[in-house]
């Protein structure tokens, strides 16, 4: 009863924050699976994780990163956090994807499909708003909206 | 016919069973992804051989022609096998490739397996391209680049012009890689690798081809073999942005210029030819620096310089002034007026001495220079539209007068 109604909120939360919608997100939640030993990581830390230069967790997981399709607001929000812009960070991936260094990150509309990546795949990385973060998550560096 | 055949269901059942990439999978799927890029080119070129020189030859031909082509496909196979091991595999078309007109050519420039000690350092053992300067790594990602057709040292349209081994390493067997940060957004990235001579030293027939009967008799050797026992030994260090917006690298490989057969002039005039020179020593540096301003203008370069050790070919009073050296430099500007418009222009020359010594003012040592405009559109995020002119010809030159131009629109797509 008490996951029936966890499911029930955690779905009308999801559904009442979209990303591709026009609006500022107040904070921002980094996470990972809890299946992953990982401790909270710092700006500099996700910045190697997002241009690829960190490529395993701590306990040696390897790291999938997701992130969303098109021009959602969180995620010019995240790279505007980063230092840096999307179509920056796009043009490293292609590089890494073309000389074999990754995996294709993996790219999602909604929300909803980064949080089932993260929770499904032990070692995907994804982001959020902070509002709606799951049971079952390690979040490890939260973004205020400055 | 029966290998196509077999080639064709091979990537029919990697696609079928391969499930679509923005859904979920399993971390330790094969990945499978390319891209592709349409080109037509509208090609001039005229050149003229005069007799200078004792040359008794006297030639001038104008060549005109237009042509569509599927200048290149490429399909990337990445399968990670555990957390620290990745194999990766890169399977080319390129020139409209067909094993029934005949045209271009089918080949796997890389097929390699990765493992990671640390996310520092690496190895990767197989066919791959080494780290030598910025864009040998690169130099058949054409969605990579701003231009369709690339530098002079590295454009399939030019290949024909000179060996482009003879400025830089085409591929290594062994490579080991490590980056150690040193602030928040730099670090530095070096990398040492292994691998065969040139490919001049291969074998092309199952015949070791030196000129000894009785001995060739008796030792048989496969085809792709390297005759020879030295290696090729090249690293690189460079510092960088992880961001990309800065990169500056030295780069170096030592190994054996094949020089045991006759060779021809890159512009092939007639009658000159130089003489055999045994395996020569050779040191090839490069330097390369890249950087971006405040994503708007782009800035891409690097200089390559092959050094001969001249000492026993000198021994000889008639080789005395015999020089192999060579030199490539290359820049690149481009400007972005939005994320999707973008204009470029650039230049490349190489200058190659080799045939100085055999004929005064040869075209070689003059060099051949080419320059380029152009620009772009991404119509979408994985797809863009490119338009270029590229003119080459060859430097001031008594004996030679080439030009040629190509004006090229294309479509090149990620997939």
């Amino acid at each position: 009863m008490i996951s029936g109604l966890n499911t029930f909120t955690l779905l009308l939360s999801l559904s009442l924050v979209q990303p591709n919608e026009a609006q500022q997100i107040d904070s921002i939640a980094v996470i990972i699976s809890n299946k992953v030993e990982q401790a909270p990581i710092s700006r500099e830390v996700l910045l190697n994780i997002y241009t690829l230069r960190i490529q395993n967790w701590d306990d040696g997981t390897r790291i999938r990163v997701s992130d969303y399709k098109g021009d959602a607001d969180i995620r010019n929000q995240f790279y505007s956090y980063l230092g840096t812009k999307v179509k920056t960070v796009q043009k490293i991936w292609l590089r890494a994807q073309f000389t074999g260094r990754i995996s294709p990150p993996r790219m999602f509309y909604e929300q909803k499909d980064i949080l089932n990546e993260v929770l499904e795949n032990p070692g995907t990385i994804g982001y959020i708003p902070f509002s709606a973060v799951p049971e079952g998550v390690h979040i490890l560096l939260i973004i205020n909206h400055e | 016919m029966k290998n196509s055949a077999c080639f064709c269901i091979l990537i029919l059942a990697l696609f079928l069973g391969s499930p679509n990439p923005s859904i979920a999978q399993e971390s330790n799927d094969l990945n499978i992804y390319g891209f592709t890029q349409v080109l037509y080119t509208h090609r001039m070129t005229d050149y003229t051989i005069s007799g200078g020189a004792g040359l008794d030859y006297d030639y001038s031909q104008s060549f005109r022609s237009t042509s569509f082509s599927l200048h290149q496909v490429n399909l990337f196979f990445q399968k990670p096998i555990n957390d620290r091991t990745t194999f990766f595999l890169n399977l080319e078309a390129s020139g409209s490739y067909s094993s029934r007109t005949p045209s271009g050519y089918l080949e796997i420039p890389e097929g390699w397996i990765s493992y990671r000690f640390s996310d520092a350092l690496e190895v990767k053992a197989g066919l791959l391209l080494p780290k030598f300067n910025n864009l040998t790594e690169i130099k058949n990602r054409l969605p990579l680049f701003p231009y369709l057709i690339r530098p002079i040292l590295y454009e399939s349209l030019i290949a024909s012009v000179f060996k482009s081994e003879d400025f830089r390493p085409d591929k290594a067997y062994l490579q080991l890689t490590y980056f150690k940060p040193i602030s928040a957004n730099y670090i530095i990235e070096g990398a040492i690798y292994l691998g065969n001579s040139e490919d001049s030293f291969l074998a092309r027939e199952e015949t070791t081809d030196i000129n000894d009967l009785e001995l060739e008799e008796r030792t048989k050797v496969y085809l792709g073999e390297d005759l020879n026992t030295a290696m090729l030994i090249g690293g690189r260090v460079g510092i960088e942005n992880v961001l990309n917006t800065f990169k500056f690298g030295i780069s170096g490989t030592f190994d054996k210029d094949n020089k045991n057969r006759i060779e021809y002039s890159v512009f092939s005039l007639p009658e000159l030819q130089t003489p055999i020179l045994g395996e020569v020593p050779r040191y090839r540096i490069g330097l390369d620096l890249s950087f971006t301003i405040n994503d708007k203008i782009a800035f891409e370069s690097e200089l390559l310089s092959a050094f001969h050790n001249h000492r026993q070919i000198h021994e000889n009073p008639a080789y005395k002034y015999a020089d192999l050296n060579k030199f490539y430099q290359y820049l690149n500007i481009t400007y972005n007026f939005t994320s999707q418009y973008y204009a470029f222009g650039g230049y490349s020359i190489s200058k190659d001495n080799t045939y100085e010594f055999v004929l005064n003012d040869s075209p070689d040592a003059a060099g051949l220079l080419g320059y380029t405009v152009g620009g772009g559109w991404k119509v979408f995020e994985n797809t863009a539209i490119k338009a270029q002119v590229f003119h080459g010809r060859s430097g001031q030159n008594k004996n030679l007068d080439y030009k040629v131009t190509f004006f090229a629109l294309g479509l090149s797509t990620v997939f």
